[in-house]
């Protein structure tokens, strides 16, 4: 099965709220107080990990195999 | 808040974590056996807003920490599980716990990086700790307030 892309995953998504998808058990009426600035720096701390050394070599060591 | 920003908050959080979850099965080389399902990756997000709505009306409380974010956002993708194997066949045994493994990476890159210690120069403690998360979310009972107390813990410790 092909993977989605983030915008197409995204869309997906925003169409789920318009359409009312999870709103018969939500009642969600605000965000959390994280600011886009350390949403962004926390989804680029992820991605410099994933690429990182360490993290390589967790992986081979737990029986993954990175690529 | 009215439901524009609030829909569009949501989106933003969905599109970064979908990022990051998609980047680490593309990395762990699961990407020919585990995918991200998007109405559960949704579902945790609409858990955990609401879930911080609720904390903030309980104790009274206009805003909340980066402990508390980290860990009950963590508690609810832990709860949701959104990646999914979609193919069984020959895979590692690590790979039936891909959420955890995952979940754990992108909470010690936060942790760190909020922490301001570097996350790409190696650290024997940090793989010890990283296993002892990963370790904790396979088999052990966790809350969102024990993962708080975790975190806490480490920011005062550092």
């Amino acid at each position: 099965m092909p993977t989605m892309s983030v915008a197409e995953a995204t869309t997906e998504f925003g169409n789920l709220l318009d359409t009312g998808y999870y709103k018969q058990d939500r009642s969600v009426n605000s965000a959390d107080d994280y600011s886009v600035s350390k949403e962004k720096r926390d989804m680029e701390a992820a991605l410099e990990y994933a690429g990182s050394e360490e993290f390589k070599q967790f992986c081979v060591e737990e029986g993954f195999k990175n690529e | 808040m009215n439901d524009s920003d609030l829909n569009s908050r949501m989106r933003n959080r969905f599109s970064s974590l979908y990022t990051q979850i998609q980047e680490y099965i593309l990395k762990l080389g699961a990407g020919n056996y585990a995918q991200i399902n998007v109405k559960l990756l949704g579902k945790a997000i609409l858990d955990y807003f609401e879930d911080i709505e609720r904390l903030k009306l309980y104790e009274g409380i206009n805003r909340i920490n980066e402990a508390k974010i980290y860990a009950y956002q963590s508690y609810w993708l832990l709860r949701r599980k959104p990646v999914q194997i979609i193919n069984t066949s020959g895979i590692p045994d690590v790979g039936n716990y891909l959420n955890e493994y995952i979940i754990a990476f992108m909470l010690i890159s936060s942790m760190y990086k909020e922490a301001g210690i570097s996350i790409s120069s190696p650290d024997p403690k940090r793989l010890s700790f990283l296993r002892l998360l990963i370790y904790n979310f396979k088999y052990r009972e966790f809350t969102q307030k024990s993962l708080e107390l975790m975190i806490e813990a480490f920011f005062l410790a550092i």
